[in-house]
């Protein structure tokens, strides 16, 4: 399947946060070759010219935007700023996130919790309340929150702020569905499982990746271009009535009986 | 009888535990609790809530002693917890029921300051309580966290905003990361958190906990807190009673 030829983006703007690591490049990628003027943002300037450069490697029209997301003025305005760039904001995909250290709750410090909850809760409001106050005036939006399959289970690498956060986001995603589905935007989460992103298969190695596999019932890692063609669609026009879901897109190994509870392995 | 007292020696902790008209779920866990002989410290923000509370309690002959703080503030925490250990020797119980909701604006118009404060009681204040009590409960190889959440955590809101909804959500994440992590196979804990430990919606929180023996007796709350702690509880949700403490 193309999804180039799906999923029509031509003449949408996209934001996408994180979008330097794991799956963020792959999404950004995917959505420029949709047709989507792309402006992306991760934690540092190196990091965000780095994703640019790749980007436009490729062959995608992108450019870098710099903002602390966990600085609510700071979002405000790096949404302004893409707005005066382009003109209009219309997809934001927000996928930075901040991991925990899987920490037993009793030993997680105030440190660990307040800034795994500041990236991942509040940057999250912070974007996605300023993407609304773009998108309402279009009457068209797609807020698409890239969280994680353990948002629905439990994480023993990541630890119990993770965890809260991830499930916190899913609550955020459903309210703001509500608030807004009468404005055209649609607010969902995607959750993914065990993916073999590039960093992934750099630190485990095949065989590690292999053996986690064996108990997925797909009886693989997911790809990175499976979940950015999930992201495009849910970006696109005809994804309009899906709004207020978290999908998963992890082979099955959440719905397993007794199964494994860490799928978020695939983001260490 | 002696039958109701199946809490008696234990020591619990009830946060937001205020009397009044929208306050009232916590007094009456608080009351409950007593009258089933637990020994209970009473959390609210201010001593004036609390010594309402407390007085009740002791009126109806019960055990209760008050406790002010700021639960989203974890410094507070602590000191409550430590507090209530060094008051009556120990902490078994504690339930995080303190939580900040109502109508707030939509959230284009929603200030970054009542977003913030929601979050920190709902979601960060059950975190920093439960990890306090937990520096003590587990040890002791006892203890029963039980946070209650709310149904805007697993749809949404009737008469709440976002920042209810995403801490309340957050809530249901943080009480099965914690199940898992303190659960009696594999720790040397047996602290336990149901995952639904307790689902009320906000508005029916009064009316739902208002009397003792409603919070007993009404089935039509989803696997309830503390229906769930009787003696006739089963399929696998945690028992508070003494008899519970060896396993």
């Amino acid at each position: 399947m193309h999804v180039q030829q799906r999923c029509d983006l031509s003449g949408m703007v996209a934001l996408v946060t994180g979008a330097g690591g794991g799956l963020g490049p792959t999404i950004a990628r995917t959505l420029a070759e949709a047709g989507a003027r792309i402006a992306v943002n991760d934690r540092t300037p190196e990091r965000t010219a780095a994703v640019v450069e790749r980007l436009r490697e490729a062959g995608c029209a992108a450019e870098g935007f710099l903002a602390d997301l966990t600085d609510s003025a700071q979002v405000d305005r790096l949404v302004q700023e893409v707005v005066d760039r382009y003109g209009q904001l219309d997809i934001l995909v927000n996928k930075a996130e901040a991991h925990g250290s899987g920490r037993r709750s009793d030993e997680v410090t105030d440190e660990e919790w307040e800034s795994v909850l500041a990236v991942n809760v509040h940057a999250a409001f912070y974007l996605s309340r300023a993407a609304v106050r773009r998108m309402r005036q279009r009457r068209f939006g797609r807020i698409i929150h890239v969280s994680n399959i353990v948002a629905t289970r439990t994480s023993v690498l990541n630890g119990v702020a993770y965890v809260a956060t991830k499930e916190a986001l899913y609550g955020l995603t459903r309210h703001l569905s509500i608030e807004v589905a009468q404005h055209g935007i649609t607010v969902n989460a995607v959750l993914p499982g065990f993916v073999a992103t590039p960093i992934l298969v750099e630190r485990w190695g095949d065989e590690r990746i292999r053996q986690l596999a064996e108990t997925i019932p797909a009886l693989r890692a997911g790809t990175p271009e499976e979940v950015a063609a999930l992201v495009a669609f849910l970006a696109s026009r005809e994804a309009g009535y899906i709004t207020g879901a978290a999908i998963p897109i992890d082979g099955a190994v959440s719905i397993v009986p007794g199964g494994r509870s860490d799928p978020s392995a695939a983001f260490a | 009888m002696a039958d109701e007292r199946w809490l008696d020696g234990l020591v619990a902790l009830v946060t937001g535990a205020r009397r009044g008209e929208l306050g009232g779920g916590g007094a009456g866990i608080a009351r409950a609790l007593a009258s089933h002989g637990a020994q209970v410290v009473v959390n609210d923000v201010t001593e004036e809530l609390v010594a309402a509370t407390v007085g009740q309690i002791q009126q109806r002959g019960g055990i209760a002693w008050g406790i002010a703080g700021d639960v989203s503030a974890p410094q507070d925490a602590q000191r409550m917890v430590d507090a209530t250990v060094e008051h009556f020797g120990r902490i078994d119980i504690l339930v995080n029921n303190a939580a900040l909701g109502g109508l707030v604006p939509a959230v284009e118009h929603l200030p970054d300051e009542v977003w913030q404060r929601q979050v920190a009681i709902d979601l960060s204040g059950p975190f920093f309580m439960s990890r306090a009590a937990l520096r003590h409960m587990v040890p002791r190889r006892f203890g029963r966290i039980v946070n209650i959440g709310s149904l805007a955590g697993v749809r949404t809101g009737f008469v709440s905003g976002a920042p209810y909804t995403t801490a309340k959500s957050g809530l249901i994440g943080l009480t099965r990361q914690m199940a898992l992590e303190f659960a009696p196979t594999g720790s040397p804990s047996t602290c336990s958190c149901p995952p639904e430990s307790a689902t009320r919606r906000s508005c029916d929180g009064a009316r739902i906990f208002s009397r003792d023996e409603t919070i007993r007796s009404d089935r039509s709350i989803p696997k309830v807190s503390l229906a769930s702690w009787s003696r006739s509880s089963a399929g696998g949700i945690p028992d508070c009673s003494p008899e519970q403490r060896s396993r």
